[in-house]
Formats: C-alpha cells, structure tokens, sequence
C-alpha cells in the first residue's frame, strides 16, 4: 500500500507537468509573440479572435484541432513559436481531410488566409517541423474581420 | 634394472608430477570475488524466468498504478508553484523525519542542478524520494509522453542513505548518489525530449547508457566503480555474464564496440514505454562496460551543441552519432573505454606461471638429456 501511495504521488506530480511548465520562458516568449501579431493584424482590420491556443509539441510531432468558421467571412490564422522552433508548419483541412489552405513559408511564423465557402467545421493542423530543443511551445490564433 | 634407466624414470615422473600441478584444476578455473552481496546467484533457467516475469509484473505495476493515478485525482491534485530550478523535490515517509532532512537534500539537489549545468529547464524534473520505501536500488523513471511532454519523474528509496537516528547524509558522495539517481531524466532536462531514433534506441536499452549523467570533468568513476574493471583484476563474474560484444569492447575491438553501442538502434518498434525501471545489479549483463557513463561521456566530449544536434536529430542512431563523435563509433568508444581500464586480454594465452614451469620442466628434460648424453660418450 505504501509503494502505491509513493507512486500515486509519483503520477500525481507528473499530471502537474503543464502547471510546472505554466510561465516558463518559452511560454512567455509565445504568449508576446501572438500578443504582438494579433495587434499588428488588427491593424489590417481583423477585428475578432475566434481563438488561441497555446501548447507543447516534440520536433516532427502535430496536433490537430477543430474550428467552426463561418462562410464568406475572411480568416486569418496566425502560428508563433518558441525560440528553439525553426520551423512550424500550419494548415487548414475540411473535417474529411482535405486541404484547403496550407502556409507555403518555411520559417516560424506561419500565417494562413482563408475565405470559406461554407459554414462548417474546419482542421487546424500544426507541425512542428523543426524543434531545435524539444518540446517547443507553439501558439496559433484565428482572426477574422 | 640399469641405474641409468631409474634415473630417467624418476625424472620422467617428475616432469609428469610438474605438469600435472600446473594444468590440472583447479588452476583457471573462475574466482568468485566480492562480499555476500556483490557474489552473484548461480543462473538457472527458473531463476532467469523469474527474474524476467518479476520485472515485466513490476513494470506492469507501474504502469498501472500511474493510469490510475491519472483516472482518479484528475485536476484535483495540488499544483506545485513555480520552480525556476526546474527541479521539485516531493519526500514521502514519517513527517518528522521528512522535516528533518528536506533543507539537506533540497540543498544537496541544488548543487547538484547547478553543477550539471542547468538552470530553468524546458522539462519539469519531478524527484521523489520515499524514506519509507524498503530499502534497494531499484529506481523507477516517469518519461514524458504525448499526454505530458514536459514532466520526467524519478522515484528514489532513500532508505540506505536516510534513516531514523541516523546522521544527515552530507558530503560529494551523497551529491553523486543524488546525481546519478537523476539518470535519464536529467538528460531529458538539459537536452529535452530525444527525437524518435535516439527515443526508441534508448528505450530499447532500457536507458543504460544514460544512467550517470555525470557530464562535467569532475566526474570520473570512484573507487568502488573502478573495482569492476582492470587495471589490477577483472571482475570476471560481470565479464562472463556479458555479451560477446561487450567482452570484444573490453578486448579493445573496435567492431565489437560499435555493436554493442548500436545494439537495438535498428529497432522497427515505434512504441516507447512511459515508466523504466532500473534493477538492482542492473551492472550485470550491460551491453557496454561501464555503459552507465557512455551518452554523459560522449556530450562531455563533442560539447552541449553537438550533442544536442545527435540527442534529437531525426537521423538513424549510427548516422547521427557518427557525425556528433566525428569519427567512427566503434573507434571513439574503443578510446574511451582505454580511459577506463587496460584491455582485456582475449584470445588463448598461457598464463605466467604456467609458461614459467613449463620452460623449468623444458630445461631439466634439456639437462638430463645433455648428462645422460655425456654419460654415454665413447672415450
């Protein structure tokens, strides 16, 4: 019974990775990059944020989430990372999987344009492409105007 | 009978009496060093099949108990504050005594956190140690995973080290015990997560060559570690129990080093466990002598960037590591093992002594055969 307490313990200390993890550096480098680019895109009258997220990812690792966006309206979608990414790869998807707007640059400030044709909901996927040390925090916003 | 005939009877016998004292046993046979318990257990079957079952339960064990600790406290579990060491020391046992010795052992953890060189790291380093634990060696390793990538959890017994009525432990060889019980995850912190190959290749090995992550020019094997190797003795108990690419290594061959590091690195298998756990006499049987040093040796040597460019490269594991080393494997680890003891002596040769009495028995055949020679000469 003691051991399983200590390994209780043990877990429990693990589950509180993201609380440890909360206000490092490169945390706070993400959240003043996406702060800085969402005031330089509300410049370009992008007015509404429908949403931001923040999260860790190993290098070649992605995580896709999903997103309703609203038809005839123009999106942008913002992606921002830490200071050891190199390169951060962002798409948009139709909930089968097909691409349908994909960030052509290689470096780390992916940005992605986007007009749907339908109210539906959409992929967001993000790769870390390049993570000089890993995990690398990555932020993604979705404007629109 | 002739006397001269006595005379080679009795000298023949001799020669098969010295002989017979130089190659019969118990002369090479294995001398089974140590004290009670360092002397290892005769392998049997049942005793390796219980010991292989034993380990898969406990891994199992574990395993369990974290999903449970997952499916069960949620959220709910208190959020420890901020720590800019990226180091959180939990000491589980009696309150009294946990009290006693936190200072001691956050303190000791300190210096250890800042000899290794590191700071706020972008993996949370979680140290358990549990003074009510039964004592042993056993060690237990949460890694990150696609659930918590920035977590690494050590489990510790404390028990030899801390007891009730006991003086606190002190001193740099309770700093290399705390040290050296960081193992991988100390790994995971300075360099972060490995990328896939070096992850899988690790896994595999079940992290031995990360276990001492003693990277700075201060750490060198102490007495005791020494004692496994040359330059006087081999401990021949761990060299017999070692794979034929390990011996080779020690012999000072270079392919056999370069297997014995690679070993596993091939592995198709993309599924890496969440929880290790390290035996006692995990020293037994390594795939490489002293294995425990090897990854702190090579960043020491190639540098932190080099090594972090090998640690989390995409690259298969012989590619990646040639690059960072700059020269073949199978080389470097030859001279690095030279920093550790001689080479072992491989092959047949004949041991001093019996080569001495063979060559004495040579020269009184010689003799007698020379006198007998010059008994016989027609004057």
């Amino acid at each position: 019974m003691r051991r399983a307490g200590v390994l209780l313990a043990l877990a429990a200390t693990a589950l509180t990775a993201d609380a440890v993890a909360q206000g490092n550096r490169w945390q706070q480098q993400v959240q003043q990059q996406l702060a800085r680019a969402v005031v330089a895109f509300r410049a370009q009258r992008f007015a509404h944020q429908e949403l931001s997220r923040q999260a860790a990812l190993n290098n070649e690792e992605s995580e896709t989430f999903l997103v309703t966006l609203q038809a005839g309206v123009p999106y942008s979608f913002i992606g921002v990372c830490d200071v050891d990414c190199e390169r951060l790869a962002l798409g948009v998807a139709t909930a089968t999987g097909n691409d349908i707007a994909v960030d052509q640059s290689s470096g780390a400030l992916p940005v992605v344009a986007f007009t749907p044709t339908m109210t539906a909901s959409y992929r967001v996927t993000v790769r870390m492409a390049a993570c000089r040390m890993s995990p690398c925090w990555y932020g993604v916003a979705v404007l629109r105007k | 009978m002739a006397p001269w005939l006595r005379l080679w009877l009795a000298a023949g016998l001799v020669a098969c009496a010295l002989i017979a004292a130089a190659y019969l046993p118990p002369r090479g046979g294995v001398h089974v060093r140590g004290v009670v318990f360092t002397t290892p257990r005769p392998l049997t079957a049942a005793r390796l099949r219980a010991q292989a079952l034993g380990a898969a339960w406990r891994a199992a064990r574990a395993q369990l108990r974290v999903a449970e600790a997952r499916a069960q406290l949620g959220n709910a579990v208190d959020r420890p504050t901020k720590d800019a060491r990226g180091v959180v020391l939990l000491i589980l046992g009696p309150d009294s005594l946990a009290h006693r010795v936190r200072a001691a052992v956050a303190g000791t953890l300190d210096t250890v956190w800042h000899r290794l060189g590191l700071g706020e790291t972008k993996i949370a380093l979680v140290f358990v140690l549990d003074l009510a634990a039964t004592p042993g060696s056993e060690r237990i390793y949460v890694f990150p995973d696609s659930t918590d990538r920035t977590t690494c959890a050590v489990w510790q017994a404390g028990g030899w080290w801390i007891r009730a009525g006991h003086p606190l432990p002190t001193g740099p060889t309770f700093g290399t015990w705390l040290q050296n019980a960081l193992g991988p995850c100390a790994f995971y912190a300075a360099f972060g997560s490995p990328g896939r190959p070096v992850r899988r290749w690790l896994a595999e090995r079940k992290f031995d060559v990360t276990l001492y992550p003693g990277w700075t020019p201060a750490d060198r094997p102490s007495g005791t570690e020494r004692s496994r190797f040359g330059p006087r003795s081999w401990w021949w108990d761990a060299i017999y129990q070692s794979p034929p690419a390990t011996v080779g290594c020690l012999g000072g061959r270079a392919p056999a080093c370069r297997a014995a590091v690679l070993r596993d690195a091939a592995s198709g298998d993309d599924s890496v466990p969440r929880v290790v756990t390290t035996e006692g006499r995990w020293w037994f049987g390594q795939l490489l002598i002293p294995g425990e040093r090897y990854l702190a040796d090579v960043a020491a040597a190639v540098g932190p960037e080099r090594f972090l460019r090998f640690w989390n490269s995409p690259l298969p594991v012989d590619t990646t590591l040639t690059l960072a080393l700059g020269e073949p494997i199978g080389d470097w680890t030859v001279k690095w093992e030279r920093g550790f003891s001689p080479p072992l002596p491989l092959g047949p040769a004949a041991p001093l002594g019996a080569t001495a009495v063979a060559l004495l028995v040579a020269a009184l055949a010689v003799g007698l055969a020379a006198m007998a020679a010059a008994r016989r000469q027609v004057r």
